[in-house]
């Protein structure tokens, strides 16, 4: 952890002059004006261009393959299949790169370098295999039936079925004067960026640079090492510039091994870009999951018992990180709980943690049974919420099960509610569905609550401060989007007292910054920020120990502010950062490495309380959001305004999900039938009116992060479902249960609603 | 993308004597957004392009007596912006804007709007289905949320142009060239053709013939006319249901009218049912809502298509309502 330094204004408790304000992204320019280079941007000389032929099958065998004609092409220089691949597993999955058996449509078989483009395209056509198709299935409660086509040897279960227990969930479904029990669901759903997976691989003897587009450049580093049997510092992965991740870069791929190889076989450098339709096939999608919940209350408004039983759909190799959040364990008081994930293979494409990765789901099928078990017994569902969330000093399980073993603090929900409860002025909210409105436009309003941990595992960063005053941070996490270019600096000026105009960044390679455990799951700011935090107080401490001789006075008697050393207590004997650089003659790097884990019974989280109000045109099934209100707690905001866009975005993404992006499958061979935009119709920036969201912080001061500050990014996607099912049905009385809540799905629930002899089918 | 020849034909007859006798070999081209589309997802591999846009009988808009010419090769964005049409015509203007997105638009003609081909998953994905000379329809029993209600089978795709509705409720008619300068002009509303009547085409035109430009006759004096398209999302679709309808009122009484609807049916669909039904009415709440019914009259929706029903009836009801 960070050692303290006294006098200093960035400090825990003092006056901060950087942290707490609003202003742009410093990278802002470059990105618009095309400077910032993304790996598509890369070009090398020699450089070819890499092509993958992908599996028509959603199960097979692949029995023979045929590669000499495409490697007699012109213009090819490399050809690889299952036999030029290591059979070594991708990092977080059971897939190798390129295998005899292929597990979903869509999965790469062989990939050739060409060239161009068109040469290596017209090589893939030149390259026969001969499939032995195998029986599939797509369904994850049909992929556990007995006699179900099986993906592995051991079954289509990835591991055991993960169960939580507390206290006796039957004796408590007893006990409750009150219990439903429904169904959930949410698809397959794509979830990705604009930018398209990209690799560019070069080699230079045994040692390879793979620029890529990743959010976890050391994740591909260790895979690399696993892939290619190197050692550790023969591997570079630089992640510069990335434009969005969304969880489907947090892992591995196949694609960075395949650039790899096939540049090693050519000997020259190789460049592979993703099509969109790729990109939306073999990309670790958001996974299905259903969620059958029982729920049970007491007449005393008081959640007494909550049975959840999941089946999350993982596709076909992904093992990692899959599965439910912890809404469940970690949102409300509940004395009987179990909750049971069945995480299931299927021959869907492959799936990962997408942005909240369970969490809107989990989110979704939890707090619509909320809201409907408070709605059968007559009860606000606001007023239920508040009647149950966990509230500091509540026991709360320290890691991800059910035993309540510590206490939770710096939690804010109760003050989100609360927050957002008046500035949607819930008290307008319709008692009871609008089904006697006139008109065909029923308004209603819904809220949902959420919650997640933040940072973790192993975070580094340096600082470098060069003989001009001028800063680099160095880190390899990197900022997909989220601004952490202008935040992490943001932390090193505060601790520096050097201006953030002088700030730069390295960000994304593993060469020049020490491990990270990368950007995902709420840890950049939480994680990542503390190591820079670190390093730059040890810079800090460098620094002031050079200057102490210049100014004839102790390190503890100096400070750093705006750019220049003084005597805290004679500030006018100064020198400036520069003069005491220059007569120290050399730079100063400042390391920091840390490692986060729950520790003593203290537990922080993160959480959030949205509120919508909507209109739902009954004739059109047509829904129009009015005003959604995001209430977030993130500790203290490092930039005011990078905190709100990432609320903004996440909420928008949230509300996404409600209206369109389910990945169609066909049922008679697996394939995905609308893996392109015009299909999938992910909404546009005309869908939800911006200045219908309102983002609001609430003020907090978090523990673990820096200066307060907690993890975000993962958060403001988890609620949309569920607060616009539940406003849905505050409107017209219609409950969707299931995501998207297509015109089909509401009209077909409106007219299932009206009394038999006005329906239409 | 296969490899293809590119020639530029000097002159229209010159344009038609290299088309062929074969559908699909040779491929006119307009703005290319939909077949090189096509061409990309390798639907179609034509083995030469013939290139229309620079022909100037296919380009611009004049007026000539009581109408409008408007060259098959004339950007959409050039249609809804010009003034002609947007006083003679304002249906067709209100359609074309609807189209795609602006870059669409841009490049998109009105002749390869009514020309394009369907966007039926299946079809788009190469299935061999009755579309692409296969003797199945995969969609009947498969993914069919977009689907036709009306007049569907044996294929089920919808006519997917939002121009096409309202040429068809103006009563335009196209001028189409064939080879050695031969020329015929069919109305539009038989120009579209079912799946019964041809299940791999949806026109008329023949693989040597060139849609030259569209006759449209001004609508009549008084009218008014709105488009209605319905959409997953705002811009950037295809239409759940349009509907493009013109009225006259006489006395506050409907004495003309024209209802047609796009993304219904294989075919703009001219909903005569509704048509008649509104005749002779006053535009209030209860007659528009029977027109909408009569509009759906004799709908086979599919298995996820259900809602369309309910969803076109109040397109229409309110297309007519918002013209009273
Ligand atoms: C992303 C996207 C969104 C779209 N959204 C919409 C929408 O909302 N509404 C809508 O109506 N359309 C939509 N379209 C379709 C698009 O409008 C049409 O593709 C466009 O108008 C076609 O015009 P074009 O000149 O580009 O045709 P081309 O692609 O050049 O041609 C289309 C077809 O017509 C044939 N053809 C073209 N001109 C002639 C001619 N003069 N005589 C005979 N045959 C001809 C071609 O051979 C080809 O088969 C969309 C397309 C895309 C790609
Ligand atoms: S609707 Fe038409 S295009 Fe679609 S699958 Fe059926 S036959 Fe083919």
């Amino acid at each position: 952890m960070a050692q303290q330094v006294t006098g200093q204004a960035g400090q825990p408790g003092g006056a901060l002059n950087v942290v707490g304000r609003r202003g742009p992204n410093i990278d802002a320019i470059d990105r618009v004006t095309g400077q910032a280079k993304y790996t598509a941007d890369i070009e090398l000389p020699g450089m070819l261009t890499a092509r993958i032929l992908r599996s028509p099958h959603a199960h097979a065998r692949v029995v023979r393959i045929d590669t000499s004609k495409a490697e007699a092409l012109g213009g090819v220089l490399s050809v690889i299949t299952y036999r030029d691949a290591p059979k070594v597993m991708i990092w977080g999955s059971r897939q190798y790169v390129l295998n005899d058996r292929v597990r979903f449509a869509g999965e790469a078989v062989a990939a050739v370098a060409a060239v161009d483009a068109d040469t290596a395209a017209r090589a893939l056509k030149l390259i026969s295999v001969e499939y032995e198709p195998l029986p599939f299935v797509l369904d994850p409660e049909a992929a556990l039936a007995a006699g179900a086509p099986q993906l592995f040897e051991d079954g289509n279960l990835e591991g055991q079925p993960r169960v939580v227990n507390r206290g006796d969930i039957e004796q408590g479904l007893k006990e409750s004067d009150h219990v439903i029990a429904r169904t959930y669901r949410c698809p397959t759903m794509w979830s990705g960026s604009l930018e398209p997976h990209a690799v560019v691989a070069q080699w230079e003897n045994d040692r390879v640079t793979l620029w890529c587009s990743t959010q976890s450049p050391f994740r591909v580093h260790a895979n690399m090492v696993a892939q290619l049997g190197l050692p550790d510092s023969h591997i570079r992965i630089i992640a510069s510039y990335v434009g969005g991740g969304f969880g489907t870069k947090s892992a591995p791929h196949v694609d960075e091994t395949i650039a790899a190889l096939l540049a090693r076989k050519a000997r020259r450098p190789v460049s592979l870009r993703y099509s969109r339709e790729e990109e939306i096939l073999d990309s670790n999608t958001r996974f299905e999951v259903k969620m059958y919940i029982r729920m049970g209350v007491k007449k005393d408004m008081t959640l007494h018992a909550l049975d959840i039983r999941a089946f999350i759909n993982q596709g076909a190799y992904h093992t990692r990180l899959g599965g439910l959040g912890n809404h469940a364990t970690h949102l409300y008081n509940v004395p009987h709980l179990r909750t049971v994930q069945n995480r299931v293979h299927t021959n869907v494409p492959n799936t990962g943690p997408t942005r909240g990765v369970g969490d809107p789901q989990e989110c979704f099928g939890l707090d619509s049974a909320i809201d409907e078990i408070a709605v059968e017994m007559g009860w606000d569902p606001m007023a239920f919420r508040l009647k149950n969330i966990k509230r500091n000093g509540d026991p709360i399980p320290r890691a991800a099960g059910g035993a309540e073993d510590g206490r939770l603090v710096t939690q804010a929900l109760d003050r989100c509610i609360e927050a957002g409860a008046s500035r949607i002025e819930w008290t307008r909210r319709n008692q009871a569905p609008n089904t006697a409105q006139a008109g065909p436009i029923r308004r209603g309003m819904g809220m949902a609550c959420t919650e997640r941990t933040g940072g973790g595992g192993l975070s580094g960063a340096q600082v470098k401060v060069f003989l001009d005053g001028s800063v680099i941070v160095f880190y390899s996490s990197t900022d997909i989007g989220t601004g952490s270019r202008t935040t992490l600096s943001m932390i090193a000026a505060e601790v520096l007292g050097i201006p953030l105009k002088s700030f730069r960044t390295v960000a994304g390679d593993t060469e020049a910054a020490p491990w990270d455990g990368g950007s995902q799951g709420n840890r950049t700011l939480q994680g990542t920020g503390r190591a820079v935090e670190a390093a730059a107080r040890d810079a800090l401490r460098q620094i002031l120990a050079g200057a102490a001789p210049l100014l004839k006075a102790t390190p503890e008697e100096l400070e750093l502010v705006g750019g220049s050393i003084r005597v805290k207590t004679e500030t006018a004997r100064t020198m400036t950062l520069q003069q005491v650089m220059e007569r120290r003659g050399r730079s100063v790097v400042g390391d920091g490495s840390i490692a986060q884990g729950q520790q003593g019974t203290d537990v922080e989280r993160t959480s959030a309380a949205h509120f919508v109000e909507l209109d739902v045109d009954t004739e059109t099934g047509k829904v129009t959001v009015i005003k959604y209100v995001s209430v977030h707690d993130v500790g203290r905001p490092i930039n005011v305004t990078i905190v709100e866009n990432q609320i903004e975005g996440g909420t928008i993404q949230g509300l996404a999900l409600t209206r369109s992006e389910e990945m169609r499958f066909d049922p008679r061979n697996g394939r995905t039938l609308n893996a392109n935009f015009l299909d999938l119709m992910p909404p546009t920036m005309m869908d939800f009116d911006p200045r219908a969201i309102e983002a609001v912080i609430i003020p907090n001061e978090g523990l673990a992060g820096p200066f307060g500050g907690k993890g975000l990014g993962e958060n403001p996607c988890h609620p949309g479902m569920a607060a616009v099912a539940n406003a849905i049905y505050n409107a017209t009385g219609i409950r969707l249960r299931e995501v998207p809540f297509t015109r089909g799905a509401i009209l077909r629930a409106l007219n299932d609603q009206r009394p038999a002899a006005s329906r239409t089918a | 993308m296969e490899n293809f020849s590119y020639s530029r034909p000097a002159t229209l007859r010159d344009a038609t004597a290299q088309l062929g006798k074969e559908h699909g070999r040779v491929a006119i081209i307009a703005g290319g957004t939909d077949l090189l589309g096509e061409m990309k997802d390798e639907l179609a591999a034509p083995a030469r392009l013939v290139p229309v846009r620079h022909l100037r009988e296919m380009q611009g808009v004049r007026t000539v007596g009581a109408g409008l010419r408007i060259g098959a090769a004339t950007p959409l964005v050039d249609v809804v912006e010009n003034r002609a049409v947007q006083e003679q015509a304002p249906l067709l203007a209100m359609a074309a804007v609807k189209v795609g997105t602006p870059a669409i638009r841009n490049m998109g003609t009105i002749g390869g709007n009514i020309c394009q081909r369907p966007r039926c998953w299946y079809y788009r994905n190469n299935y061999p289905c009755f579309k692409h000379g296969g003797s199945a329809c995969f969609s009947a029993l498969g993914e069919n949320d977009f689907h036709a209600i009306l007049e569907g089978g044996p294929s089920f795709i919808v006519h997917p142009s939002d121009t096409a509705p309202a040429l068809v409720a103006l009563g335009a008619s196209a001028r189409i060239a064939g080879p050695g300068g031969r020329e015929r002009i069919v109305p539009l509303d038989a120009f579209f053709v079912t799946p019964r009547q041809d299940v791999r085409r949806e026109n008329v035109l023949q693989p040597d013939e060139i849609l030259v430009e569209l006759q449209v006759p001004n609508a009549p004096a008084g009218s008014r006319a709105t488009y209605v398209k319905e959409m997953v999302r705002e811009t950037w679709n295809f239409a759940l249901c349009s509907v493009a309808a013109m009225v006259t009122l006489s006395n506050g009484v409907v004495s003309d009218v024209r209802i047609v609807m796009g993304g219904v049916a294989p075919v703009p669909y001219r909903a005569l049912k509704a048509e008649a039904a509104i005749r002779g009415q006053r535009l209030t709440e209860t007659t528009a809502a029977a027109a909408g019914a009569a509009a759906v009259e004799g709908a086979r929706p599919l298995a996820k298509n259900g809602y369309k029903v309910p969803l076109t009836q109040a397109t229409v009801k309110r297309a007519l309502l918002s013209l009273a």
